[in-house]
Formats: structure tokens, sequence, C-alpha cells
């Protein structure tokens, strides 16, 4: 018979007041911001299983600059690195060449293209360290409280207390160039390393608050009844239920993610300035913005930023609501 | 009461791991400070170096020497430029201050009419316009509108300079050299008080006292503003105090964009310098400041919201 999770206060209490005893103060940032994001954005499908055109635009354009991301080296694009020196700030539309050629005469659009494949391999990479480890860590802190829950719980609370944005610029700065688990750690593996730790509290917390009522529901209660291992009810029982909550957090966290990661390179932090990432295009093109001389450059890149965090936004959006997740769903 | 005895000393031990992270930054930062300064020095040299700046003595009493010097005001010198790094945080910070305090204001003055009108008008065809511009405004990232706002605004038509100007005359015109990155962070801010205002406004407008209002005849403009918006502004009053936080550090890509000598630019310029003191002094900075502000607005929540008062009362 496994034992009984132990809790510091009355297990009703904690659900009635849809918070934590130590920690959550209501207050928690991300919660509150993604809850801002969420709320109300995707028109409701009451009871239809419909998705609606806006999730479909979504769609289709993720999957149209992952496609493309992945088959870059295949695609009919001019490579990446070739210089066109007739090309050089020329505007879209240019023979040959769509978007037409950035400062130094790379080709825009095949730009952009390898652009894809580093910001999504940055977003995606960083937010599944954040998924692996602050789920986990969630997960086993909602469902077996006691001194690991306080622990987990106050680390996190202090990874919150920096501002994001500059715990990532320090973490990367650090990171930089080291050889970790036997590792020579590259530009790429430091930003996306840097960008997952920022990644891991935030997720933790939606993790454990999930898990927090969810692990108080009769089914898990039967489970134990029926002598169900604790290992099997976290991950057979509570995780399926989690998930979608996490799921709908992730679409937000790989867009602020690629949003940082953007960031990072705009100041010179990213994974290195010869690179083509969506942040490098745009920093590259700043000059030629503020002279009005080729402003096409920095306007492509953050066209394509936009209506990719645009697209994540809406499809967090709408699983939030298809799973109708709600902390307070008991 | 009770609750703020405890949410102080959760402060202290905060405000102490957050500093020590500080303290150790410098530390666990690549190359030897001693190397820094003295690039070609003998191995003596360098020795009697590490003796003078203390970075030969053990961490802790590192830590406490650096910690008391910080509570005295001195957050250390740099070791190529000898400035003083609080002289310079001194410079920077109230930069940083007034972008942050335009952009709130800023972000305020058309949120609350937009979120009432909206929430009044929930449903409408200007209700759901106003929404999805405001989800559009959320996936727009701060820098992407300032570069917008720079070319249209900046370049083509001469409105607004297109980076800060070290010097202005009058009001307007500091009105005008703020008005683009102020607006680029505002943009974010308004989209996500705009909502929660809406949302909080719909659910109070169902309460019965409002039905009272209504039927003894008070105007709509009356109920939405005097009846209806204070007890709707809570989560607007939460989420604005948690972005000023977020603003302190988030702000600094804006700063540096627009090159404006706020702490963003001194983090920005300490970093590709390899001034660590500069950059361990902002860093503390920023960050106290930020659980600083965090925690005002935690008390202040439970101050002005009954419902969490209680709550706390309770347990």
């Amino acid at each position: 018979m496994p034992e009984q999770p132990r809790s510091p206060i009355p297990l009703e209490e904690s659900i009635e007041t849809g918070s934590a005893p130590h920690g959550a103060t209501g207050l928690d940032p991300i919660p509150a911001v993604a809850q801002a994001i969420a709320i109300e954005a995707a028109p409701v499908h009451h009871g239809k299983r419909k998705l609606g055109i806006g999730a479909w635009i979504s769609i289709v354009w993720l999957a149209a600059i992952t496609g493309s991301a992945i088959l870059a080296p295949i695609l009919p694009i001019a490579p990446v690195d070739a210089r066109y020196p007739e090309i050089v700030r020329k505007g879209p539309g240019t023979a040959g060449h769509i978007l037409g050629g950035d400062s130094i005469g790379h080709d825009l659009f095949s730009r952009l293209i390898w652009g894809a494949r580093n910001s999504l391999t940055v977003g995606v990479c960083a937010v599944g360290i954040g998924f692996l480890v602050g789920g986990l860590l969630g997960l086993l802190a909602g469902y077996h409280r006691g001194r690991f829950e306080t622990v987990v719980v106050a680390i996190l609370d202090i990874l919150l207390s920096f501002p994001a944005l500059v715990l990532a610029l320090s973490l990367s700065i650090f990171l930089r160039g080291r050889v970790i688990l036997g590792v020579q750690m590259t530009g790429l593996m430091t930003v996306i390393l840097a960008l997952g730790i920022i990644a891991i509290p935030a997720i933790a917390r939606i993790a454990r608050a999930s898990t927090l009522t969810w692990s108080q529901r009769e089914f898990v209660l039967a489970a134990r009844a029926q002598g169900a291992k604790n290992r099997r009810i976290v991950f057979r029982e509570v995780l399926p239920n989690v998930l979608p909550a996490m799921l709908s957090f992730a679409c937000l966290a790989v867009a602020v993610v690629i949003v940082a990661e953007a960031a990072l390179s705009i100041i010179g932090a990213g994974i290195g300035p010869d690179k083509a990432t969506w942040g490098n295009i745009i920093n590259d093109g700043r000059g030629d913005l503020t002279t009005g001389e080729a402003p096409h450059i920095v306007f492509c890149a953050s066209a394509v930023i936009f209506l990719t965090v645009m697209s994540l936004n809406y499809l967090g959006d709408t699983i939030r609501q298809r799973f109708d997740v709600r902390e307070s769903a008991i | 009461m009770r609750m703020i005895v405890t949410k102080l000393i959760q402060l202290v031990v905060v405000l102490l791991v957050v500093s020590f992270l500080s303290f150790m930054l410098i530390n666990l930062l690549p190359g030897d400070p001693a190397e820094v300064i003295i690039p070609f020095g003998t191995p003596q040299a360098r020795a009697q170096l590490r003796h003078d700046i203390g970075t030969d003595k053990p961490l802790p009493q590192q830590y406490a020497h650096w910690l008391n010097n910080v509570l005295h005001g001195n957050l250390g010198q740099d070791y190529q430029t000898h400035q003083q790094a609080s002289t310079i945080i001194k410079q920077a910070l109230p930069k940083s201050l007034q972008l942050l305090f335009y952009a709130e204001v800023l972000a305020l003055l058309i949120a609350i009419p937009l979120g009432v009108f909206s929430a009044y008008r929930a449903g409408s065809v200007a209700d759901r316009i106003a929404n999805l511009t405001v989800f559009g405004l959320l996936s727009v990232p701060d820098f992407i509108l300032l570069f917008l706002l720079t070319y249209y605004l900046g370049v083509k038509n001469r409105v607004f300079p297109v980076i800060y100007p070290t010097n202005t005359s009058g009001v307007s015109g500091w009105f005008k050299a703020w008005f683009l990155p102020a607006a680029s962070l505002a943009a974010g801010q308004l989209a996500v008080y705009m909502r929660l205002l809406r949302t909080d406004m719909i659910a109070t407008l169902q309460e019965d006292y409002i039905t009272m209002a209504k039927s003894k005849g008070l105007t709509n403009g009356r109920i939405l503003w005097r009846h209806a918006l204070r007890p709707s502004s809570f989560s607007l009053l939460t989420a604005t105090g948690l972005s000023v936080g977020a603003l302190i550090g988030g702000a600094f890509i804006v700063e540096v964009i627009y090159s404006i000598p706020g702490m963003g630019l001194t983090l920005f310029n300490a970093i590709s310098q390899r001034q660590y003191v500069l950059l361990q002094a902002c860093v503390l900075v920023i960050a106290v400041g930020y659980v600083l502000i965090n925690f005002v607005v935690d008390i202040l929540y439970s101050v002005l919201d009954p419902r969490i008062r209680h709550a706390r009362a309770a347990a």
C-alpha cells in the first residue's frame, strides 16, 4: 500500500484555493501572462470538434515553415552563404531572387529558410529541455508533495526572480565555449541550453499546478486502491491529463523562445554572427532600415517571426480550449 | 500581519540568494580578473594583484566583503576603466525608469477605455475587431514594432527621431524623444491589460448591484466608470505591477536598438566590453528591483482584494 501523499496543510484547502500551501501566491507571473494571452482569443466552438479557419491557417503556416526548414538542403534555393554582388540591397521582385538580397548580397529568401532551420531548432530543442526537466520536476513535486516539493518550489521561485532575458544573457555568456559532459559547447548548443534553462521554471509551475488538482481526483484514488504503484499512477493516470495544459503552454513557450533567440542575436549573444538566423538577418539589416535604403531586409524577417509567433499563440490557444484546460477544473 | 512577516522573511532569503548568484556570476565567468587587468604580467605580479583585490581569499569571505560593500552603496570599481559601477548606474537607472513610466502610462491610457468599451459591447463587431487587433499585438515582439515605427514615423515621415537624441528641449521634445521606444513597449502591455480588464469587467457587469444601478436609472457611463471599473481592476493592477518588474529587464533590447543610455544599454556594453564588475552590478540592481516590485505587488494585491485576504486568513 503506497503511503498517502504527505501535506503540510489539509488537502481540501489546497484544492479550494487552487494554490499550493507555499510559493504560489496567486501571482505567478508566467501563468498570469499565459492566461492573458489565452483569454478568449479564438472563437469558442461549443461542443464542435471542427477546427476554425484561424487554426488551419496557423497549421498550414507552421507546416510550411517547418517543412522548408527540414528540406532546406535539397530545396532549389540559392546556397546559404553564396553572395551575389548584383542583388545587394535589392528589394523583393529581383529576377531570380524572390525577396531580393541583404546588405552583403545573400539571397534573402534562402537566408530566411536557413534561418528557420536554426530558429526552429532553438525553439523546439529549448522547450524540449524545459518540457522534460520542468515537466518531470513539476509532476513529481505536485504528486509527492512534502519536502521534495518545498525544495523544488524554492528553486523555481529563485530562478523566476531573475528577469528572464537577463538570466538568458548571463547563461549564454557563461556557457559559451565551455566543455559540458565532455561536449564542447557550440553557439547553437549554448543558446539552446540557456533558453532551455529559462523555460524550466515556467513549465514546471504549470505541470505542478495541474498535477496538484488531478492527483486528488477519484480515479487516482481508485488506482491506488487497486494497488497501483506510484510510478504507474504518475505516468499512466496523472500525466495524460496534465499533458494538454503543458502542450498548450509549450506552443506559447516555443513562440517566446523564438523571439528570445532573435533578441539574443540582435544584441550579439546569439548562436554566432555569421549564422543564418532570423535575429541575425534583422540585426544585419538594421542599418539599412534607419538609412531607409533597404527596409525590406528587416521587414521580411520580422514578418516571418510575426507569422510564426502568431500561429503558435493561436494554436496553443486552440489546444487549451479544446481540452478545456482550467486550473480549477474540479 | 503574520502573512506580511512571513513574506518579509521570504523576501530577505530570496534577496540573499539573488545577491549570491550575482556575486557568483563574476567568479563563474571565464577569465581571471588578474589576467584581464595585466595581460602580460609576471605570475608574481598577478599573485600580488589577486591579493590586493581580494580574489585569493576563500569565496564565503569574498562574498561577505562584497555584500558589505553593496549594502553601503559601493557596487565595485571596474578593473579596466576604474569607474565606479554605482556612478554609472546612477546615470542609467533614471533613463530606464522614464522609459518604463512612459510606456506604462501610454498602455493604461489606451487599455482602460478600450477594455471598458469592449466589455460593455461584448460580442459586438467593434469588440471582435478590438480583440483581434489586440491578439495580433500580443504576437508582435517589441523590437519588431520598434523597427516598423522607426521606419514609418522616423525615416519616411520625419516625425520622431530614429535614434535616442542626446539632448532634448522642452516637454514636447521629451515626449517626442521617448515616444517610439515607449510605444513599442506599450503595445504588448496594452494587449495584456485590455484583455484582463475586459474579462473581469464582463464578470462584474453580471453582478446584481449593476442591475440595481441600472434599475435606479443611472446612466451607462456612470455605471461603467463609477460602479464597475474599480471592482474589475484587481487583475489589471497586478498585471501592471508585474510588467513593471518584467520591463526592468525586458526593455533592454529596445534600449539597445534605440541607443537609450539606460540599464539595458549599460548591461549590453558591460558584456561586450567584458566589464564584469559593471555587469555584476547591473544584474544585481535589475534582479533586486524585480524582486522588490513583485513583493510590493503581492502585498498590495492581498490588501486590496478581500477574497485573497480572507483565503489567507483562513489558512
